[in-house]
């Protein structure tokens, strides 16, 4: 794994475009660099939702006001909502990794429209500091939950428009970068780079494109419905002027729930790249994954009722919806066991990045299923609004989604950055993260089926142990992302220089140095081979990028 | 006392509609969808005799009046002549009209007189055979009237009665109702095309027809924003992608405009 070659190409760090300094960074259109302009942004706002998430399990903590009053509480649940959904994990993984490393994956010195890019980032932190800015406004933070569901959206004194408006502006950001990636997708790819050489990631990304184009404008107009009612009073949702509050539900759900498939989709991508890199073994399966992300895509668009089983909806609405439900299971559990069949007699190397998709793949499928208990019409009546939709939530959301986006980060680093990190103390990260993890929120689904309540500030007795257990899991947590943060920051600054290709992968990411020239490759990359024929590893491979 | 006859009927008209069960003495019961008796025979202003089959073969506008109504009658018909000079459909083609008298005791010629006075009125040419004006026997007139839901009461020489346009579909059922005695050339259109539903129309009324959907509550059409917004949303995404696949690869260009950069540093 020499890097002999690498060395001697200057790195997009290095390259000199018109701008100096931070306005290198903040005007720049290299794709690299956008992508690294979002990760900040998001790693920094997830670090304020993981702040409100630990003031909201302290005040859990015991009964009664702890640490806040409700009124507190409220505000407080409905921003980590805000933050944690609309600023960290929609944006997520295709605007942080998918920009840098789409591109690269195809073969492309960019993405189709640089500049749309770069507005793309400058709309999420316009978005970012709406939401921000709306906390210090007469009415004070938002207390709607991160749902916004009216009548009480409607009713409520708090500062309502500005986050509205936030979520508008983030939504533009996230159909833009739809677009710019299906495009890239698209026009873009090298020579020899057919649709079914694609690497997996790069599928769901392109999956999640679509979804992004087709629901977004949704929840745009919906917002827009919600402003003109509160503003104007013309009686859309509110039934006091005759209005249909179950007519935003509907409105809101066609989005949202969507918006969780482009939450997990790219992490299900970054999923099918680590496995066959630390398996070293074609991925089990690839035309199965490649269109499970399309099937998740297009079901997923027909599942929101299951959102509003007790809110009024007809008999045969209910079990089409619990029905389909079922269905958009099956791509999901595709996925799952291909992913597992793919590790089935491979040399397995057991590093930081796989570790985080061992972790994945068990919280992961404890979510799905438990998604499966909430989508059954019986079942879902009696954990309606409970923690048990709260730890469903956060088993795929955090479990899934999050813990790939810990997962990427370790396993793209080298390249990014160039810098290698401790992998013993990354893997004890993981470790605490998860056992961190299971207390938090697996006690959150005994909470929820013994008849906790979501969104209260205050519990009854019985609750007081589970709820004491899972603060002190809160903790634990805690404590894991501060040493996986704190070890990729000590790399950072003092990590050794990474190989070109240290994890041995036939991705063409890896086929550059690290971090990777301004225009991503010094040669003009020309496809053979499939993504994970591994058997073909010493063909495919140029030997200065092995 | 006339002018509280007519208070009574538009106050009927408010609420005839709402007694489904009992049809009213007076007023309009809705009856969308019911099947007009299409072998009743009527009387037109020549004096042929015709058979409802033989008239209506496309979206009918149908009227009930009586032609020495001292009342609503004329203001309703010349409403209806306003409203038909001024929707954008071809009469004869796209709709025709029907006026028929439920006065068992009109004949013909106040039917002419009536049918010339209001051709004449006309701001477009319309075309005669277009507008009929009938006169029936009474029970052809109450089998019709029941049909659509249309009940009157003779009081001396008049009739207290409602006032409203049905539209009737090409094999004679009802399709709308208009109340009252004046008409939104929109509202008449959107009924037309509704009636028409299957048959051919112009493209532009079937767009408008999908856009707007009625609404039984307020008795009148309504912008459909979700369908519309889901539609554009779905067509736009289904262009972006046949372009996508149509246009291709792009060719290659390099980020640097400069090429010995590349080569400086190979």
């Amino acid at each position: 794994m020499s890097n002999s070659v690498a060395t001697s190409v200057k790195s997009f760090y290095e390259y000199q475009g018109k701008h100096k300094g931070i306005l290198g960074w903040i005007l720049s259109t290299d794709h690299k660099r956008i992508g690294l302009l979002y990760l900040w942004s998001m790693i920094g706002f997830f670090l304020v939702g993981v702040g409100l998430g630990v003031l909201m399990r302290l005040e859990m903590l015991t009964m009664g006001p702890t640490i806040m009053q409700p009124q507190t509480y409220n505000a407080i649940f409905t921003l980590h909502g805000i933050i944690m959904i609309f600023l960290f994990i929609i944006p997520g993984l295709p605007a942080a990794f998918g920009n840098f490393f789409l591109p690269i994956m195809i073969g492309a010195e960019d993405v189709q429209f640089p500049r749309l890019n770069l507005l793309s980032w400058w709309l999420y932190i316009t978005g970012g500091i709406f939401a921000i800015v709306s906390l210090f406004l007469s009415g004070g933070p938002i207390d709607t939950g991160w749902t916004f569901y009216v009548p009480y959206s409607i009713r409520t004194s708090t500062q309502v428009i500005l986050p509205l408006l936030a979520a508008f502006i983030l939504g533009f950001s996230s159909i833009l970068t739809g677009i710019n990636f299906i495009t890239t997708v698209h026009r873009m790819r090298a020579k020899g780079m057919t649709f079914f050489k694609l690497p997996l990631f790069v599928w769901a990304l392109y999956a999640t494109g679509w979804i992004q184009i087709i629901g977004t404008p949704v929840i745009g107009i919906t917002i827009l419905l919600v402003i003109v009612e509160r503003l104007f009073g013309v009686g859309l949702f509110d039934p006091a002027l005759g209005g249909d509050p179950i007519l935003f539900q509907h409105l809101f759900w066609i989005y949202s729930h969507p918006a969780v498939y482009i939450m997990i989709l790219p992490a299900m991508g970054v999923v099918s790249e680590i496995i066959p890199t630390f398996a070293r073994k074609h991925i089990f399966g690839y035309k199965a994954i490649a269109f499970s992300s399309l099937a998740i895509a297009f079901i997923g668009t027909l599942v929101w009722g299951h959102h509003m089983f007790t809110s009024g909806m007809s008999d045969t609405a209910r079990w089409v919806y619990s029905l389909l439900t079922y269905i958009v299971a099956l791509p999901s559990a595709v996925k799952v066991f291909n992913w597992v069949a793919t590790m089935y007699k491979g040399s397995i190397r057991m590093s930081a990045p796989f570790a985080f998709v061992m972790a994945f793949i068990v919280l992961f499928s404890i979510g799905g299923l438990t998604g499966l208990i909430l989508g059954s019409v019986a079942t879902n009546i009696h954990v309606h609004d409970t923690y048990f939709v709260v730890a469903h939530f956060h088993f795929v959301m955090f479990g899934g989604t999050g813990f790939i986006f810990f997962g990427a980060l370790h396993y793209w680093f080298p390249k990014m950055f160039g810098k290698m990190y401790n992998e013993k103390i990354a893997l004890t990260a993981v470790g605490i993260l998860t056992i961190g993890f299971l207390m938090l929120y697996f006690t959150m689904f005994i909470l929820g089926y013994e008849g906790m309540p979501r969104r209260y500030y205050d519990y009854l007795p019985q609750f007081q142990n589970l709820h004491i257990f899972a603060t002190v899991g809160s903790w634990v947590l805690v404590t894991g992302l501060l040493l996986m943060f704190g070890n990729l920051f000590v790399a950072l600054k003092k990590g050794a220089p990474a190989p070109a290709n240290p994890w041995g992968s036939m991705t063409l990411e890896w086929q550059t140095s690290s971090p990777p020239p301004f225009e991503n490759f010094n040669y003009h990359p020309e496809i053979k081979y499939g993504p994970y024929d591994y058997e073909h590893y010493d063909e495919a491979v140029k030997d200065e990028y092995k | 006392m006339k002018k509280i006859l007519l208070i009574l009927f538009l106050i009927m008209l408010q609420y005839g509609y709402s007694t489904a069960e009992k049809p009213p003495e007076i007023g309009i019961v809705e009856k969308l969808g019911n099947q007009v008796p299409l072998d009743l025979e009527f009387t037109n202003a020549e004096g042929e005799k015709k058979k409802l089959q033989d008239i209506i073969k496309k979206p009918t506008i149908l009227s009930l009046v009586y032609y020495n109504c001292p009342g609503i009658c004329s203001p309703l018909l010349t409403n209806m002549s306003d409203v038909m000079d001024k929707v954008k459909l071809e009469p004869g083609k796209h709709f025709q009209a029907l006026t028929i008298s439920f006065d068992h005791r009109e004949g013909v010629d106040k039917a002419k007189r009536w049918k010339e006075n209001y051709l004449a009125s006309m701001k477009r040419p319309f075309g005669a055979e277009n507008w009929e004006f009938m006169v029936g026997d009474s029970i052809s007139i109450r089998k019709l009237s029941d049909a659509v839901g249309f009940y009157f009461k003779p009081e001396g020489n008049d009739y207290v009665h409602p006032g409203a346009l049905f539209i009737l579909t090409p094999d004679g059922k009802v399709a709308r109702y208009l109340l009252g005695i004046e008409y939104n050339p929109f509202d008449l259109q959107m009924s037309i095309s509704e009636a028409a539903k299957g048959k051919s129309m112009p493209t532009v009324t079937k767009i408008l027809q999908y856009c707007f959907s009625y609404d039984p509550e307020g008795k009148k059409y309504v912008f459909n924003v979700t369908k519309v917004a889901g539609t554009v949303i779905f067509l736009g995404a289904f262009v972006f992608f046949i372009v996508l696949v149509i246009s291709g690869k792009s060719k290659k260009r390099s980020k640097r405009k400069n090429s010995e950069d590349i080569n400086n540093e190979q």
